[in-house]
C-alpha cells in the first residue's frame, strides 16, 4: 500500500467510532438496533483495518519508516522564537499499528460482548455512544504524531471513563468512582503537561526553530548522538526531570503506585468498560507513551531507575492485595494493576519490547478474565466470589475460557502470558531485587488467580440463585480471546522457538523503537545497556524458575483453596498485622481521603473565610462602612439651623481673609 | 449613507431598544420575539464580520468614522480587527441566548429587554469602538443597565450586590478614565508639540483627514506613543517617557483590572453573579468582564508599552491569587453560581496570565480563553437559571440526582463543567494550553518567576475540575431528593434547548479545530506584541 | 476734630459687627432679620463713605439700589416669617431645623 492509502486507512480506524459516537447522540437515540450497529460496526471496522494495517506492515518488513499525515489545529506565529504549531494527525509505524491491532480486535470482542451484558439497559445508546467515543480517544493517543496530540487525547481517555465509570449515575459510589479516576488522572497529567512544556522549551532553546512537540523531530534528536549529548548538557538534571514527568502522565493513566487508587474503584462501572479499560484502552495508554516514546526515556538513566522501581512497587503491592479480595472483579483490577506494574518496571529496565508485548498479550487474557467475571456476575448476580462455587459443572463455555485466561495470566508454558513475563523477567534479569520482586509477583499472580478459580468455580455452589450460561453473544467473544490467550504468544517467542524464526513481533518491535527513520536510512540504535536484538533463545533458568513458581503459586492455592489441606482462616491469624494492613489496601485510600477532605477541603475553607471575613469583611465591607460612618459624622454638620451657617460662613470668613493676608506674606 | 458592519452591529441593538419602547407593554410575545430578532441580526451580522474579516490584510476593518465633537476631537469612530471580531461574535452570542433564556422572564419583560439591549449596545460600542470617549462611553452605558436588572429582576442579596457591582465597575471606569484623560492631554502636547507628525497622520490615515491635535482617536494615540517613543530613550525622552507610562499604566491596569476582575478587586463578582438573573449574569459573567481585558489589551498594551512591559510580570503574581485562592475559594462554596462565579475569577487569572506573559501565543490564548470563557459561563449561568427557576434553590446540599429528572440540563451542564475544566475538544482547553506554553515561554525568556506561575496554573486546572466535578456530582448525579420528584420540567422543547445547544456547538467548534478563530486572532495580536517586544528591548536594561 | 474716612469705617465696622453677632447668637427670626438690615446697612455706610471720598456717584448709586433690594428682601422674609409662625407657632430659628441632617 502506499503511503497516501495507509494513512486514509488509519484516519477511518480513528475516526469512524467518533463518527459513529455523533451520529447516536444526535440522531438514533431512540433506536437502540442502529445504536449498537453504528458503535459496534465502527469498532469492528477499525478492528479489520488494523488487521489490514499490520499485514501492509509484516510484509514491508521490518523497520519501515512511519507515515505521518498531519493538519494544523492551531498556531501561533513567532517571529522571535519560531512558530509554535500543534498538529493533530496520525503517525502510522508498527508500534501505532500493533496498538491499535489490540484495540480493535481486543475492542470488537468486548463491543460484541456488550450486546449480551447490556441487554435491557435503559441507558443502551448513551452507553454505545460513550463507549465508541472511548475507543476513538484511546485510537487517538495510538496514532498520535505529537506530544500534544496525545495530551489531547490523554484527556478524552480520561473523561470517557469519567463518564463511563460513572455510568450508572444515579448510584453515588459509581459517579464519585468516575470523579476520582478524573481526579487521579487530572494530578498525572498535571505532570504529563509541565514535562511536555519543559521539553518543547528545552529543544527551542538548543535547536532554534525544531518542532519539540513531535516525535519524529524528538525521536531524531534524541537518537543522534551528537544532537542528544547537545541537548542533555543544555538540559543539566532537568533531562531526567522533563522524562520523569511525562512519565507522571503515564503514573495516572496506567495506575502506577501512587496514583493507582482509581483503578479499583473504577470497577463501579459495568463490566464491559471494566474488560475495555483494563485491556485495550486507558490503562494501555501509560505504557503504550513510554514506549512510543521510549527514546526520551532510554538515555534519561536517573528516569529509568524511578521507573523500574515504581513499577516494581506497584506490581507488589498489588499483587499482594489481590490475595485477599472478595470481589471478583477486584481481584481482577489488582491483577491488572500488577501487570501493568510489571510491564512498567520491564520498560524501566531497558525491556521496551518486553513491555509491549506483555501489554499485547496482557490485552486479550484480561479482556478474557473481565468478560469471563461478567458473564459469571450475569448469573451469580453477585461479584462475591465466596458466593459462587461450583460453576464449572453450569457454565462451561465460561469456565473453560477463564481457566485459560488464568493459565495466561499465571504464565504457565506455552500460554502467551508465558512468553511475555518471560520477556519481562529476562529484562529485569540485571537488577536484582527488581528481578526477584517479578519472581515474587509471579508466584502471588498465579496463586491469586488460583484462589479465584478454585473458589468460584470449583467445589459446591454457596449462592441461592440459579446460575446459567450465558447467551452465544457473550461466551463466543470469550472463546475468541481464550484462543489468542491460548496461542497468541508464540508470535513474540525467541527466535529459535518462534514460528515465524527470526521475523517474530519482537524483531519488529525492536526496530520499531530503536531506528531512527531518515528517508531510506535505517539506523539501528544501541540501547544503554544492551537489550537491543531479539532473543536467539529461551533465558533457561529464567524460563524455569519463572514456570516453576507459577506452578507452585498454582499448587499453593490448590492446598488451600481446592483441596482445603491449609486453612485459610489460619493464614490469616498467622499474618495478623500485615493481612490487616493489605486488606486495607495500605490504607492509601485513607491517607488520599485525608489529604482531599482534610487538608485540601480545609485549606479551600481557609481560603473562603479569608474571602468572607477578610477580603470582603474588612476591605470591601470596611470600605464601604467607612464611607458610611464618614458620612454619618459629616452629616451632622448639616443642622439645619441658619445661625450655624451663619456661623461657618464667618468662619471661613475669617479663614479665607486670614490666608489672603498671612499667605501672603508667607508665599509672596 | 453607506453604513460599515462594524457600525451595524452597534446600531441594530441601539434601534432594538428603541423600538421596544414602542411596544406596549402588554404585548409579551412581540417584545420577545422583537428583542430575539435584534439579537438574531447581531448574531448574523457578527458571523458575517468573522467570514469576510480578510485575514491576510489584516487591521481594522469595516471602519467608519463620523466626527462627533470636533473641538474635543471626538467621533463616532469604529471598526473591528481580529481581536474586536472574536469578542463581537462572543457577545452576539451570548446576547442571542441571553434574549432566548429570557423568554421565562414574565415580570415586566418590556423593561427587561429594554435594558438588556441597551447593554448589550454599550458592550457592542467598547468591542468596536476606537475612539477613547466612545470607548468610556459605551462601557459606562453597559454599566447602568446592570444595576438596574440586578437591582429589579435579581434574587439572594441583590441589592448588596448590585451596588457593590455598581460601585465597583464604576470606581474602576473612573480611575480608568483618569488615565485616558492623560494620554488625551499628553497626546495633544505631544502633537502641539510635533506638527509635522500631525500632517504625517493625516496623510496616512485618509479617515482622519481632518485630525486635530486633541483627539480621543486610539489610532492617533497609538500612533504618538509610536513616534514619542522612536524619539529617544526612556528615560531622557519628552513625551510618552517610561516615567509618565509607569504612572499612567497602573491607572488603566486597575480601572480595566477591577472589571477583570483582578484580585483583590474580584469581590463584586461572584455576588452579582449570583443576584443576577439568568441572562444578566449570562452577560456578565461572559461579556462583561472580558472588557476589563479587552481594555488592558487594547489601550493598555498599545499606548503604553514600556510601562506594561515593567508591571505586567508583577501582575502575574496577583494572576497566581486568582487561579489557586479563586479556585479554592470556589471549592469551598455552596451555592451553585457562587462556584461558577469564583470560578470565573480564577480562569479570569488565565487570561491575565496570558496577556502577562506578553507573547504571540500567550496574547492569543489569553484572547481565545475569553471568547471561550465566555461562552462557557454563559452556558453555565443559563443552565443555573434553568432550574433555580424552579427549585428556587442552588444551595448544592439541596440539590442532588437532578439528571434523572432534567436529563438534557443535566448532560448540558456537565459538558460545561468539563469545558471549564479544560477538556480538548472545547474551546476552553486549546486556549487554556496556548496559554501555558506562553507563560513557560516567558519563563524561558528569563523570568524566572513565569516557572513557578506555569506550574501553578497547571494546577490551578486541577483544582477547576475538582470543584468543577464536585458541583456536578451534588447537583446532577446520585440519587434524586425526593422533594424534587416531578417538580422539576426539563428543557423539552428545541425552542428551549437552541441556546444551550447554540452555545455547546460554538465551544465544540472552536475547541476541535481552534484555527479557525485563532487565525483572525493574531491578526489583531500580532501588531500588538511586536509594540510590546520593541518597548521590552527598550526598556531592558533599566530597573 | 476732623470726620476722617477711618471713622466711617469704624462705625460701619462696629454696626457690621453687632448685625453679625446677633445674627449668629440670637434666636428670634425677627431680630435675626433686624441685624441682617443692620449689617447691609454697614455695608450701605462703606459704599457712601467711598464715594464721598473719590466724589464719584458710582457708590451712591450702588446705595439705592442695595436699599430698594433690602426693602423687597425685608417683605419677602417677614412673610415668610410669618408663614412658618403660622405653621408652627414660633419664630424661634432653633425650632426651625427640618433640614437636620
Amino acid at each position: 500500500m502506499d503511503d497516501n492509502t495507509v494513512a486514509t486507512l488509519a484516519y477511518v480506524i480513528l475516526f469512524a467510532p467518533v463518527v459513529a459516537a455523533i451520529l447516536i447522540t444526535l440522531f438514533t437515540r431512540k433506536s437502540k438496533g442502529i445504536s449498537a450497529f453504528l458503535s459496534v460496526g465502527s469498532v469492528v471496522t477499525g478492528g479489520i483495518l488494523s488487521v489490514i494495517l499490520l499485514f501492509d506492515q509484516l510484509a514491508k518488513g521490518p523497520g519501515t519508516p512511519p507515515v505521518i499525515s498531519q493538519f494544523e489545529w492551531a498556531a501561533a506565529r513567532d517571529s522571535a522564537i519560531g512558530d509554535i504549531v500543534l498538529n493533530i494527525g496520525v503517525q502510522v509505524d508498527f508500534i501505532s499499528i500493533l496498538m491499535s491491532t489490540i484495540v480493535g480486535v481486543v475492542g470488537s470482542c468486548i463491543f460484541v460482548y456488550a450486546l449480551g451484558y447490556m441487554k435491557g439497559d435503559e441507558g443502551w445508546s448513551r452507553f454505545f455512544a460513550k463507549f465508541a467515543f472511548f475507543a476513538f480517544s484511546m485510537l487517538g493517543i495510538t496514532y498520535a504524531t505529537n506530544f500534544v496530540q496525545i495530551f489531547i487525547f490523554w484527556e478524552l481517555v480520561g473523561v470517557s471513563s469519567y463518564l463511563l465509570i460513572g455510568y450508572f449515575y444515579q448510584k453515588p459510589s459509581a459517579t464519585d468512582a468516575g470523579k476520582k479516576a478524573f481526579m487521579t488522572n487530572r494530578i498525572g497529567d498535571f505532570g504529563m503537561t509541565l514535562g511536555i512544556l519543559l521539553l518543547f522549551f528545552a529543544v527551542r532553546d538548543v535547536f532554534g526553530a525544531v518542532d519539540g512537540f513531535s516525535f519524529v523531530e524528538l525521536q531524531r534528536i534524541f537518537t543522534d548522538e551528537a544532537s542528544r549529548t547537545l541537548l542533555f548538557d543544555a538540559m543539566g538534571w532537568k533531562a531526567g526531570l522533563g522524562a520523569f514527568l511525562i512519565f507522571v502522565g503515564a503514573m495516572g493513566k496506567s495506575a502506577q503506585f501512587p496514583l493507582h487508587v482509581w483503578l479499583p474503584d473504577a470497577m463501579e462501572g459495568p463490566t464491559p468498560v471494566s474488560a475495555l479499560m483494563h485491556a485495550a484502552t486507558m490503562v494501555a495508554a501509560g505504557v503504550y507513551m513510554i514506549v512510543r516514546c521510549y527514546w526520551l526515556f532510554a538515555w534519561a538513566e536517573s528516569a529509568m531507575i524511578a521507573i523500574a522501581w515504581i513499577g516494581g512497587i506497584t506490581a507488589l503491592m498489588a499483587a499482594t492485595i489481590a490475595v485477599v479480595q472478595n470481589d471478583i472483579k477486584k481481584i481482577l483490577a489488582y491483577s491488572t494493576l500488577s501487570q501493568l506494574g510489571y510491564m512498567v518496571m520491564a520498560c524501566g529496565m531497558w525491556g521496551a519490547g518486553a513491555g509491549m508485548f506483555h501489554l499485547a498479550t496482557h490485552a486479550f487474557f484480561k479482556a478474557l478474565l473481565f468478560m469471563g467475571a461478567g458473564s459469571v456476575i450475569h448469573a451469580c448476580h453477585t461479584n462475591d466470589i465466596w458466593e459462587m462455587g461450583g460453576l464449572a459443572k453450569k457454565m462451561k463455555h465460561t469456565t473453560w475460557t477463564f481457566i485459560a485466561g488464568t493459565l495466561a495470566l499465571a504464565g504457565i508454558f506455552p500460554l502467551a502470558g508465558f512468553w511475555s513475563k518471560d520477556e519481562i523477567l529476562s529484562a529485569s534479569h540485571h537488577i536484582a531485587p527488581l528481578y526477584w520482586i517479578g519472581v515474587g509477583v509471579a508466584f502471588l499472580t498465579a496463586f491469586y488467580m488460583g484462589r479465584c478459580v478454585f473458589t468460584a468455580f470449583f467445589g459446591k455452589y454457596r449462592g441461592d440463585g440459579h446460575p446459567h450460561e450465558s447467551p452465544a453473544v457473550m461466551w463466543v467473544p470469550l472463546a475468541i480471546l481464550a484462543i489468542f490467550a491460548i496461542f497468541g504468544g508464540w508470535v513474540g517467542a525467541p527466535a529459535d522457538l518462534n514460528p515465524f524464526g527470526e521475523h517474530g513481533l519482537q524483531s519488529y518491535l525492536l526496530v520499531a523503537y530503536t531506528t531512527v527513520a531518515e528517508g531510506a536510512h535505517q539506523q539501528v540504535i544501541n540501547w544503554p545497556t544492551g537489550q537491543g536484538h531479539m532473543a536467539k533463545s529461551l533465558h533457561m533458568n529464567v524460563a524455569v524458575i519463572g514456570t516453576l513458581v507459577a506452578v507452585a503459586g498454582l499448587f499453593v492455592s490448590y492446598l488451600f483453596y481446592g483441596s482445603r489441606k491449609f486453612s485459610a482462616e489460619k493464614a490469616k491469624k498467622m499474618f495478623g498485622p500485615i493481612y490487616t494492613l493489605v486488606s486495607n489496601k495500605y490504607y492509601i485510600d485513607e491517607f488520599y481521603l485525608f489529604l482531599v477532605k482534610k487538608v485540601q477541603q480545609g485549606f479551600a475553607n481557609l481560603c473562603s473565610i479569608v474571602e468572607q471575613h477578610i477580603i470582603i469583611g474588612i476591605f470591601v465591607n470596611g470600605l464601604a462602612g467607612g464611607a458610611r460612618e464618614a458620612g454619618d459624622k459629616f452629616r451632622k454638620m448639616q443642622t439645619g439651623r441658619v445661625n450655624t451657617y451663619v456661623t461657618m460662613i464667618l468662619g471661613g470668613l475669617t479663614l479665607l481673609v486670614f490666608l489672603f493676608v498671612v499667605g501672603k506674606e508667607f508665599w509672596g | 449613507m453607506h453604513l460599515s458592519l462594524a457600525t451595524l452591529i452597534i446600531l441594530v441593538p441601539a434601534l432594538t431598544t428603541l423600538l421596544l419602547f414602542f411596544v406596549p407593554a402588554k404585548k409579551v410575545q412581540v417584545v420577545r420575539w422583537l428583542a430575539a430578532g435584534g439579537a438574531f441580526c447581531t448574531v448574523i451580522i457578527s458571523i458575517t464580520m468573522m467570514a469576510t474579516y480578510d485575514k491576510a490584510v489584516g487591521g481594522w476593518q469595516f471602519t467608519q468614522v463620523v466626527t462627533w465633537v470636533e473641538d474635543l476631537g471626538i467621533s463616532w469612530n469604529v471598526g473591528a480587527d481580529g481581536i474586536s471580531v472574536a469578542m463581537l461574535l462572543l457577545t452576539s452570542l451570548v446576547i442571542m441566548a441571553g434574549t432566548l433564556v429570557s423568554f421565562k422572564v414574565t415580570d415586566r419583560p418590556k423593561e427587561f429587554y429594554i435594558l438588556l439591549m441597551a447593554l448589550v449596545t454599550g458592550v457592542f460600542g467598547v468591542f468596536a469602538g476606537r475612539d477613547m470617549f466612545f470607548f468610556y462611553f459605551s462601557y459606562e452605558l453597559a454599566v447602568i443597565p446592570m444595576y438596574l436588572l440586578i437591582g429589579v429582576w435579581g434574587s439572594t442579596n441583590k441589592e448588596y450586590a448590585t451596588m457593590k457591582l455598581t460601585l465597583f465597575l464604576t470606581a474602576g471606569a473612573v480611575v480608568a478614565l483618569i488615565g485616558l484623560l492623560l494620554l488625551y492631554w499628553h497626546t495633544k502636547e505631544f502633537f502641539d508639540a510635533n506638527p509635522a507628525l500631525l500632517e504625517a497622520f493625516r496623510n496616512a490615515h485618509p479617515d482622519f483627514s481632518d485630525a486635530t491635535s486633541s483627539s480621543f482617536n486610539l489610532l492617533q494615540v497609538q500612533y504618538a506613543a509610536k513616534h514619542a517613543m522612536e524619539m529617544g530613550g526612556p528615560a531622557s525622552r519628552e513625551f510618552f517617557s517610561l516615567g509618565f507610562q509607569l504612572w499612567v499604566f497602573p491607572l488603566i491596569l486597575l480601572g480595566f483590572g477591577a472589571i477583570a476582575p483582578m484580585w483583590p478587586l474580584h469581590t463584586w463578582s461572584p455576588g452579582g453573579h449570583a443576584a443576577a438573573p439568568s441572562a444578566a449574569s449570562m452577560l456578565h459573567a461572559g461579556v462583561l468582564m472580558k472588557l476589563g481585558s479587552y481594555g488592558i489589551i487594547r489601550i493598555g498594551l498599545t499606548c503604553l508599552p514600556e510601562g506594561a512591559a515593567k508591571i505586567l510580570p508583577i501582575v502575574a503574581a496577583l494572576c497566581m491569587m486568582n487561579i489557586i485562592y479563586g479556585g479554592m475559594v470556589a471549592m469551598a462554596q455552596k451555592d451553585l453560581k457562587f462556584v461558577i462565579g469564583y470560578s470565573s475569577s480564577s480562569h479570569m487569572g488565565y487570561v491575565l496570565l496570558g496577556i502577562a506573559s506578553m507573547n504571540v501565543i500567550g496574547l492569543n490564548g489569553a484572547v481565545f480563553l475569553m471568547f471561550a470563557h465566555g461562552i462557557m459561563t454563559a452556558l453555565a449561568f443559563g443552565l443555573i437559571g434553568w432550574f433555580y427557576d424552579q427549585t428556587h434553590t442552588r444551595m448544592l446540599p439541596d440539590l442532588g440526582g437532578l439528571a434523572k429528572q432534567i436529563p438534557f440540563i443535566g448532560v448540558c451542564f456537565t459538558i460545561m463543567a468539563l469545558a471549564s475544566a479544560g477538556l480538548p475538544g472545547f474551546a476552553n482547553f486549546a486556549s487554556e494550553f496556548m496559554v501555558l506554553i506562553g507563560s513557560w515561554q516567558e519563563a524561558v525568556r528569563g523570568n524566572s518567576w513565569f516557572f513557578l506561575y506555569t506550574i501553578l496554573a497547571v494546577w490551578g486546572i486541577v483544582i477547576s475540575a475538582t470543584y468543577l466535578l464536585r458541583a456536578a456530582r451534588w447537583a446532577f448525579f446520585g440519587p434524586l431528593n425526593p422533594c424534587w420528584e416531578g417538580k422539576i420540567k426539563d428543557a423539552d422543547t428545541w425552542f428551549w434547548r437552541a441556546p444551550f445547544i447554540m452555545l455547546i456547538a460554538a465551544l465544540v467548534l472552536f475547541g476541535c479545530y481552534p484555527k479557525l478563530l485563532i487565525d483572525v486572532i493574531a491578526t489583531g495580536t500580532g501588531p500588538i506584541v511586536d509594540i510590546i517586544e520593541n518597548a521590552r528591548q527598550a526598556v531592558a536594561g533599566i530597573k | 476734630m476732623e470726620i476722617h474716612i477711618a471713622h466711617y469705617l469704624i462705625v460701619a465696622g462696629i454696626l457690621f459687627s453687632i448685625g453679625l453677632v446677633g445674627v449668629v447668637v440670637r434666636r428670634n427670626a425677627i431680630v435675626v432679620l433686624m441685624c441682617l438690615e443692620l449689617m447691609l446697612n454697614a455695608a450701605n455706610l462703606v459704599f457712601v463713605a467711598f464715594a464721598r471720598m473719590h466724589g464719584n456717584m458710582q457708590g451712591r448709586i450702588f446705595v439705592f439700589f442695595a436699599i430698594t433690594v433690602a426693602a423687597a428682601e425685608a417683605a419677602v422674609m417677614l412673610a415668610i416669617i410669618i408663614a412658618v409662625y403660622r405653621q408652627r407657632e414660633t419664630v424661634n430659628t432653633d425650632d426651625m431645623d427640618i433640614m437636620q441632617g
